[in-house]
């Protein structure tokens, strides 16, 4: 079967790219292998971990199973684009600050999901918080201290 | 990294170029919507498609508008998309509620409810209320295009009716009778993202002077080997009173008899039963 490459062009975390991927490749994998930002994990590469979560047009989406080609456009943020200058977004300041992260596996992709979160709701609920990272598995932590440090986060903006 | 096996990507502009793909290639190609059941399907050597064809490109595919007396969707509203739409909430709240409390916050940004119906899973979400709401999809062929009602389109798990060349482009629900109360209710099967076990939706309509069901409409997810509507439960209940006990009682044993679950069938007997009761109360007591 005779299949080419394509050029796709998208931003990531701010900066445009235009790159050649066979059509195939998942988001996971051109983020990974071709940006080397390995910040975005892949866990059951299944889309049942939430361990890949990273944001298109703010929206969190399991980049194991987007394919590359469809991203065509869009805007993406991953783990490395909350970053500014030397600051840390205070979401994983409060990650830190709160021992939310313990083998830290997960933690990238906990962390998109809740900073979409609050993107699209300013002072979620607990409710709301447990049920946005329903889809992101963590296997050390209990969800306890997560759910804390996103709440701390929420209440810093009151 | 698990990844997928070598296929190719196409990213028609139109419905049209679409088709043409996909009546050229035959069983080859493959539509690809938001891709939550299909990628993973190909990731895990269950089926694979030579070409993947991408709607991505095609303008405007995610609208829900309202059409006279009817509310019209398009092929890649997202689950996400339709929980906020204010004209599904208005009309259609079960709906909209269905798909906000499905899997995950991104599993719910990424699948279409198009593509739930289509990947027709026993126990997709959607389907209870789409089939309570009498919805129909508009399918684009070769031929034409036509309009089918959703309960023509389960054949058996994970199987539809639908032909290599269908495309669907739009579903279509009309707007229930004024004064119509919904509601969609589930178990899943161990924590709140899981497949769910059992899924009922309930809309009823009630005679404002006696109380009486005047219209009743039950569709059940997890049951059969499709999702399925519950009709002679529907008709024994029209015309009766639902705060009687014994008729509730009379219409949970006619409800069992319509039920066919497979595994842990008991079990999901009993939540069908629950539910169903849950779901009648929860409308009895926003209606009275």
């Amino acid at each position: 079967m005779d299949i080419t490459e394509r050029e796709i062009e998208f931003r990531v975390n701010g900066t445009s790219h235009r790159i050649q991927i066979e059509p195939h490749r998942t988001l996971l994998e051109v983020l990974r292998e071709k940006l080397h930002l390995t910040g975005t994990k892949e866990g059951c590469g299944l889309g049942d971990c939430g361990s890949c979560t990273v944001l298109i047009d703010g929206k969190p989406v399991l980049s194991c199973i987007t394919l590359a080609s469809e991203v065509e456009g869009k805007e993406i943020l991953t783990i490395e684009g909350l970053v500014t200058g030397d600051s840390l977004d205070p979401l994983q300041e409060a990650f830190i600050n709160h021992g939310a992260v313990q083998c830290g596996f997960c933690t990238p992709g906990m962390i998109m999901t809740a900073k979409a979160l609050l993107a699209e709701k300013k002072h979620p609920t607990e409710e709301e918080i447990r049920k946005a990272i329903a889809g992101n598995l963590c296997r050390c932590t209990g969800y306890v201290k997560i759910v804390d440090a996103i709440k701390s986060v929420v209440e810093d903006k009151e | 990294m698990l990844r997928l096996t070598r296929c190719d990507y196409l990213a028609p502009e139109t419905l049209e170029e679409a088709l043409s793909i996909i009546v050229k290639e035959r069983e080859g190609a493959k539509i690809i919507a938001g891709g939550t059941d299909l990628l993973v399907k190909m990731k895990r050597r269950e089926v694979h498609h030579k070409k993947l064809v991408g709607l991505k490109r095609i303008p405007n595919l995610d609208h829900i508008i309202e059409e006279g007396d009817h509310i019209r969707l398009g092929p890649l509203v997202t689950h996400d998309g339709a929980s906020r739409s204010l004209i599904l909430r208005k009309y259609v709240n079960l709906l909209a509620e269905a798909c906000g409390d499905l899997g995950s916050y991104q599993i719910r940004c990424m699948g279409t409810v198009a593509g739930n119906i289509c990947n027709a899973s026993p126990s997709a979400d959607s389907m209870p209320s789409l089939l309570v709401l009498d919805a129909c999809i508009r399918i684009l062929n070769q031929e034409g295009e036509r309009s089918v009602s959703l309960n023509q389109i389960f054949v058996g798990p994970f199987k539809t009716s639908l032909r290599y060349d269908d495309m669907v482009t739009a579903i279509e629900i009309p707007k229930p009778p004024p004064g119509s109360q919904g509601v969609y209710l589930k178990m899943p099967k161990v924590t709140k993202k899981d497949e769910t076990l059992v899924g009922v939706a309930l809309l009823l309509r009630r005679e404002a002077s006696t109380g009486k069901i005047e219209r009743v409409r039950l569709g059940l997810g997890s049951v059969a080997s499709i999702p399925i509507r519950a009709k002679e439960t529907e008709t024994f209940l029209t015309g009766k009173n639902p705060e009687d006990p014994r008729t509730l009682a009379e219409a949970k044993e006619i409800l069992m008899r319509e039920i066919s679950p497979r595994s842990r069938a008991d079990y999901r007997r009993h939540i069908t039963g629950y539910l169903f009761e849950e779901g009648l109360r929860a409308l009895l007591s926003k209606s009275s």
